[in-house]
């Protein structure tokens, strides 16, 4: 069993990161994948974020 | 449209030597921060870099900090110029850098990395302890963003 000091130390920086803002159920859910997998989600939520980007640019180019 | 991964993939197939930093390698070891580019510390010598340029050659590779955005066109004689290589291609940019602040040049950033299994062969990504100082020695809000994520991740690997 773990001692007292090292459960209470562990959400330190997790719970600062939370306090900050971060959602960290994103980064739970990345710490589920292997590296490959969040590079390729990742890869494909910036194609994602660019096209958006784009068809916004698009539409006030046209406005 | 960007596609990092298949950029990274064709500099690991063509065996360039390098290690991925900055904000990809955070997404690596799991911070959620978006990044637009790819940064990668590379062996500066021409051998290496005359590779790096067949692995993206046929991506219209772009020096994107020149005015004229000038072809990438390396030869023997201009790679001993080098330090840094900032590119546009069609899969999205590919930041090349001789050395990382905070940690030093490619010998001492492929010391400090991991070795990745990726299902086109394996890559090294800067270790978290030495993203966060290459991290903490740039300093921008950026940096500062993706160093508290780290910092969390760091903890839970410790600790289990």
């Amino acid at each position: 069993m773990k001692p007292k000091q090292s459960r209470d130390s562990k959400s330190v920086a997790w719970k600062a990161a939370e306090k900050e803002g971060y959602d960290m159920s994103l980064v739970e859910g990345n710490l589920r994948k292997t590296p490959y997998e969040r590079i390729h989600a990742h890869s494909r939520a910036l194609a994602t974020a660019m096209m958006l980007r784009r068809a916004m640019e698009k539409r006030h180019a046209g406005s | 449209m960007p596609d990092l991964e298949s950029l990274l993939e064709r500099l690991v197939r063509n065996r360039v030597a390098f290690v991925v930093v900055g904000g990809f390698a955070a997404v690596a070891h799991g911070v959620s921060l978006l990044t637009e580019d790819v940064d990668v510390c590379c062996r500066f010598t021409p051998a290496n870099l005359l590779k790096l340029q067949a692995a993206v050659g046929n991506l219209h590779p772009v020096h994107r900090m020149t005015p004229a955005r000038l072809p990438l066109a390396l030869t023997p004689q201009s790679c001993a110029r080098l330090k840094n290589l900032y590119l546009d291609t069609d899969y999205g940019q590919l930041d090349c850098l001789g050395e990382v602040k905070g940690i030093g040049g490619y010998n001492e950033v492929a010391q400090s990395s991991v070795l990745v299994d990726l299902p086109f062969g394996p890559c090294r990504v800067l270790g978290i302890d030495a993203l966060i100082c290459s991290k903490a020695a740039m300093n921008r809000p950026r940096d500062r963003a993706a160093i508290v994520q780290l910092r969390a991740l760091k903890e839970r690997s410790r600790l289990g």
